[in-house]
């Protein structure tokens, strides 16, 4: 169902986030690989919301490093739109920037944006 | 006014713990179980906060540390500021930040003192009041120095301490040992 909702590009509706978070645990490996990397191409599109915040955050925790320099770099020029917003998304950042190994690259992209 | 508090929040977070009332990352996830990380959540906090060291000390410097210290959450970020220099043996830089604060508090007191305005003053006000009571409680040859001027303003200007908020300060010295120069 969650590969159908990424076929289907229906991952910015909020009750495919909370299909896509409550399914992600139990997946198969490959599929969750798949998956991940989906989400995390289009990260800017689906994280307008709480559950896009709940969302990511699952993600966060099963991503890769590799995968996490991709949503660091997705994240790179979007955090003066994400602070002003009237939203939750700020909880992404925080997430982000205080689960990633490479302080170095967060040090360059995003912390002098905050 | 949400850009700051977004932005607050975010800086916070790196100067407290996920279980902290102020940590919005608290309310969301308690505790990580799936994360793969090398180091650990402090270890990765602390070389991020050596980034922010200087430029917040540099944003501190002039109103916005008094304006800071009156607001009744962004004031957290001190006393986080300073607990994290001290854990990040940052010690150099903490014994500055703290004398900065406490001299802060120590000339807003003898100003506005002399323009009748003590009940506006930092130490009377009842939110920044608890953070000079936190400083002063420090064990730090610095903080003692201020100890002692504290105590001997209070000792002068007894009755506007007691008829002020302030005199939560006092209890503070009180408590800590600071009593030998109020019985004198």
């Amino acid at each position: 169902m969650v590969l159908k909702i990424a076929d289907k590009q229906y991952e910015s509706i909020p009750m495919a986030k909370l299909v896509i978070r409550l399914a992600l645990p139990s997946m198969f490996a490959d599929e969750k690989a798949k998956v991940l990397e989906y989400l995390v191409g289009k990260v800017t599109e689906w994280l307008n919301d709480e559950e896009g915040v709940r969302l990511f955050i699952e993600v966060v925790n099963m991503c890769d490093p590799k995968l996490k320099k991709l949503l660091i770099r997705s994240f790179k020029g979007h955090i003066g739109d994400i602070v002003e917003t009237n939203n939750q998304t700020y909880v992404a950042v925080i997430k982000l920037i205080t689960e990633v190994d490479d302080t170095v690259q967060l040090e360059k992209m995003l912390i002098p944006e905050v | 006014m949400n850009n700051k508090k977004h932005a607050f929040s975010i800086i916070f977070s790196l100067f407290s713990p996920r279980t902290h009332n102020f940590n919005v990352m608290g309310k969301y996830e308690h505790h990580v179980q799936f994360t793969e990380c090398k180091k650990s959540e402090e270890q990765r906090k602390k070389e991020l906060r050596a980034y922010l060291y200087t430029p917040l000390l540099k944003y501190l410097e002039g109103d916005a540390l008094f304006h800071l210290l009156k607001h009744h959450i962004h004031n957290k970020l001190i006393v986080g500021l300073y607990k994290s220099m001290q854990e990040d043996n940052e010690l150099d830089m903490y014994n500055k930040f703290i004398s900065k604060v406490a001299k802060l508090y120590l000339d807003d007191a003898k100003d506005s003192m002399k323009i009748n305005a003590f009940g506006n003053s930092l130490c009377a006000d009842p939110n920044a009041n608890k953070i000079i009571k936190g400083i002063l409680w420090l064990s730090d040859e610095v903080v003692d120095y201020y100890c002692d001027e504290f105590s001997k303003l209070m000792v002068k200007k007894m009755d506007q301490f007691l008829s002020t908020k302030a005199a939560f300060v006092l209890l503070g010295l009180v408590e800590k040992g600071g009593r030998d120069y109020l019985l004198t």
